[in-house]
């Protein structure tokens, strides 16, 4: 209840600012957001399936700690952020409150435009890593025909469009019936999730490579020796450990730890700011790592790494030597496993890891959807909230249905943009950099926030975490720019990619809209300039 | 004129829009009832005057809505010229509303059907208990869930305890079988509550801010210590006594913020 007035009795006694705001999330949720956006089971698949069989003789356990190290950085400074500004929106309320409202519009709606195609692109890998491999292992293991040319079937255009956009109208109907019910389904979610890891671990931990390798001839008819062989006589490059393979390789769970920081998304919504974003996000960075690290140790110990990078690179190149559903780590772990029981967990824990990027995705867009409304450069019916189940349901169906669109491109069009990383990288990388100047373009608000104290052996974090991201966000920019497997240059004048046209199209359309927004405000008396000028409560 | 005097004034200017609200509203079908400090003084004639006494200071009015009336309240305030703070319907989810009047400023906090603060406190079969306010007992126990009371807070409950005694049967006497039963299942807010009662029973009359003369000063002294041996002879429940072994080590409340832009 309001209780702000001090009374002239007793000056100084009336120090309860609270007015009984009972945030909705606390640190368990803001690291369950982190953990579930950088998705542990997005990771292993993209790591065991394109790092031995793309990168010889990288490792993915060094490519993954090496990221996590340059993410913690990322996170410093992004932790910094969110305890400056304690908001919901993202990016757009550091930037337009530091830089310029016309820059943070049009570099928030990009960030949006390229995480409704991580949400789409996490759909499409529920249907294809997990309800394929699913239906592929399971039947693989019981014997079940039927359930293996399901696996096959789902994996299809038309399986993956239709079974991904619902999976996304899912996730979007569960923001939409409130904040509180997606935390909890969060949370259990979570604790299933995590079990099923430990499950995984104890079935790799005690397995060995000639259990794989009796069950993979038992279940599948092939020989790990000839899968390897195949894959020779088609290419396959096999190497020793090689750092600089694993250093050209980080850019691959590069992608997923970039997740790690995503609750900057949700700052007005999480409980004790400075204690759950720091926990979150670090916490996020940290134990992701490690256990990705390790399940690439683990399959490594079991199914070899040799054999790995074949059976992978042999689906890639249409070679028949492999699994019959593509074998994603799911798959081998399932083979692993040799019962239905266990391949059913195994399938499941991981399809339960890739849904948590989906809501998560949708809901930081939604909030920058949000924040543009309350800052009047977008609609305000952007921000609606509906009488029924009080959420803002026209921001949640524009996001829902822009991931919903690039689901549709994902499964018919075969569109495949991982250069947007570059994109988002130069994106969060101008957040970086704004870290850096922040306490001397808003020295007073620096100087009035917890960032001002975070300091180790005397240096300023913000500006120094800002500095080292946005140099190791540059690398990775070349890394990938450089790297066609992984993802290649934005800019090729032979052949733009259709990211490229994305990106300029939402440059030149977002100007556009925001120096429309502006006049049209101010025809009507309102300076949305005013807007950025506010400064959050201390 | 006198800060008290002015006080005085915007209280009755507040006390008058509380009682308009809820029967306007209920005249339009949605159930609305006071509570807070403009509760507290509307509850009856008696506390208004101590409240002049201690100089309590007027500011917003709040209410609680059953969720079924959500709508209705919402447009009714709207029509009224209020103007909903979309941030926090946001952020809220429709669990609280906030308004501003967009003439005369008056702030106005609507809570549905809880009152979920430091502790929770459940209205929704206690919201016709009274025509206009909550009853006594919920005004009070939502002053003592707060875990760091400002003067403003004690002063509100010091006037509850100063003007109604502790008993049970008289619609007028503040229930202390029903605070008690409350807190015997809820070891926290049972914790967060008997430490303001002490705290209270000790500042009343021994610190200026909360002064109200000798008589009404013995009374909360009275009403404190009584509601404490009520509460304290409560059967307690299984849930409590296990809560109890682990005491302070854990927090036993929820986190409340400021009311801050959440975007």
């Amino acid at each position: 209840m309001a209780e702000t007035v001090a009374s002239p009795v007793a000056p100084g006694v009336f120090s309860r600012k609270a007015s009984g705001l009972v945030r909705v999330g606390n640190t368990l949720d803001v690291f369950i957001f982190n953990v579930g956006l950088v998705s542990v089971g997005i990771a292993i698949a993209y790591n065991q399936y394109y790092g031995p069989s793309l990168y010889p003789g990288a490792q993915p356990w060094i490519a993954t700690l090496l990221a996590a190290l340059g993410m913690i950085f990322v996170a410093a400074a992004f932790y910094c952020w969110s305890v400056v500004f304690p908001r919901s929106g993202g990016v757009y309320v550091f930037l337009s409150r530091t830089i310029n409202p016309g820059v943070a519009f049009v570099m928030s709606l990009i960030e949006t435009i390229i995480l409704l195609y991580y949400a789409a692109l996490a759909a499409g890998l529920i249907v294809q890593v997990g309800l394929s491999s699913f239906f592929g292992a399971v039947g693989t293991v019981s014997g079940n025909a039927t359930m293996t040319s399901w696996g096959q079937s789902v994996a299809k255009p038309q399986g993956v469009f239709w079974i991904g956009a619902l999976i996304i109208v899912a996730a979007g109907a569960l923001l939409a019936s409130g904040t509180r019910r997606y935390f909890t389904f969060q949370r259990v979610l979570f604790v299933v999730a995590v079990v099923g890891l430990a499950v995984i671990a104890g079935v790799m931990l005690f397995g060995s490579r000639s259990g794989f390798n009796s069950s993979l001839t038992n279940l599948t008819g092939l020989h790990s020796q000839q899968v390897i062989a195949a894959a020779h006589k088609h290419g396959f490059v096999t190497a020793g450990t090689s750092l600089s393979e694993s250093w050209k390789f980080i850019v691959w769970p590069l992608l997923p730890l970039l997740g790690a920081v995503q609750s900057v998304g949700i700052g007005g919504e999480v409980k004790k700011v400075s204690r759950s974003q720091l926990l979150g996000m670090l916490g996020a960075v940290i134990a992701t790592a490690i256990v990705i690290a390790l399940f690439a140790v683990l399959a490594n110990k079991d199914f070899g790494y040799t054999f790995q990078g074949a059976v992978a690179f042999n689906a890639l190149s249409g070679v028949s030597a492999t699994t019959s559903t593509a074998p994603w780590f799911a798959v081998l772990a399932g083979i692993l496993g040799h019962n239905v029981f266990l391949s059913v967990i195994i399938l499941a824990t991981f399809a339960a890891w890739i849904w948590f990027w989906i809501p998560a995705e949708l809901a930081y867009t939604t909030r920058s959807m949000i924040a543009w409304s309350f800052d009047r450069v977008a609609p305000d019916k952007l921000g609606f909230v509906s009488e029924t189940v009080h959420t803002p349901v026209v921001a949640i169906g524009v996001s829902t249905a822009g991931a919903v669109v690039f689901m549709w491109l994902i499964a018919f069009k075969a569109v495949v943009f991982l250069t947007f990383i570059e994109v988002l990288l130069v994106v969060w990388g101008t957040v970086m950099i704004s870290a850096v100047i922040f306490p001397l373009r808003r020295r007073r608000l620096y100087e009035s926030s917890p960032a001002k104290n975070f300091r180790l052996l005397g240096i300023p974090i913000m500006p120094v975490a800002g500095a080292i991201s946005a140099a190791f966000f540059a690398v990775m920019f070349v890394l990938l720019w450089n790297d066609t497997v992984a993802a290649g240059p934005l800019f090729k004048p032979s052949k733009m990619p259709v990211e490229f046209w994305i990106t300029l199209a939402a440059v030149v359309l977002g100007t556009a809209w925001y120096l429309f927004i502006k006049a049209y405000r101010k025809r009507r008396g309102i300076n949305i300039r005013l807007a950025f000028q506010q400064i959050p409560i201390e | 004129m006198t800060v008290a005097a002015q006080q005085a004034g915007n209280w009755a200017d507040l006390s008058a829009e509380a009682v308009r609200i809820v029967s306007e509203a209920g005249e339009a079908g949605v159930t609305l009832r006071v509570t807070g400090s403009a509760g507290i003084r509307l509850h009856c004639t008696a506390p208004g005057g101590v409240m002049d006494l201690l100089g309590r200071p007027a500011k917003d009015i709040d209410f609680v809505v059953p969720e079924k009336h959500r709508k209705g309240m919402r447009r009714y305030l709207e029509s009224r010229g209020y103007i909903t703070d979309r941030d926090l319907l946001i952020a809220m989810e429709g669990t609280r509303y906030s308004f501003e009047h967009a003439e005369h400023g008056t702030q106005v906090d609507v809570f549905v059907e809880r009152l979920n603060f430091c502790h929770t406190i459940e209205i929704r079969s206690r919201l016709h208990q009274h025509p206009i306010t909550l009853p006594v007992e919920e005004l009070m126990l939502a002053k003592l869930q707060i875990i760091e009371m400002t003067m403003t807070d004690i002063m509100d409950v010091a006037v509850i305890l100063a003007t109604h005694r502790v008993g049970d049967g008289d619609p007028e006497a503040i229930d202390g079988q029903h605070i008690a039963r409350l807190l015997a299942g809820d070891w926290g807010f049972h914790h967060t509550a008997t430490r303001n009662l002490a705290k209270i029973a000790a500042m009343v009359g021994t610190s200026a801010a909360v002064d109200i003369g000798q008589e009404y000063n013995a009374q909360v002294d009275d009403g404190v210590r009584q509601l404490l041996a009520v509460i304290n002879a409560a059967p307690k429940s299984l849930a409590w006594r296990m809560r109890d072994k682990i005491g302070e080590r854990k927090q036993w409340w929820q986190d409340v913020d400021e009311k801050e832009a959440t975007y």
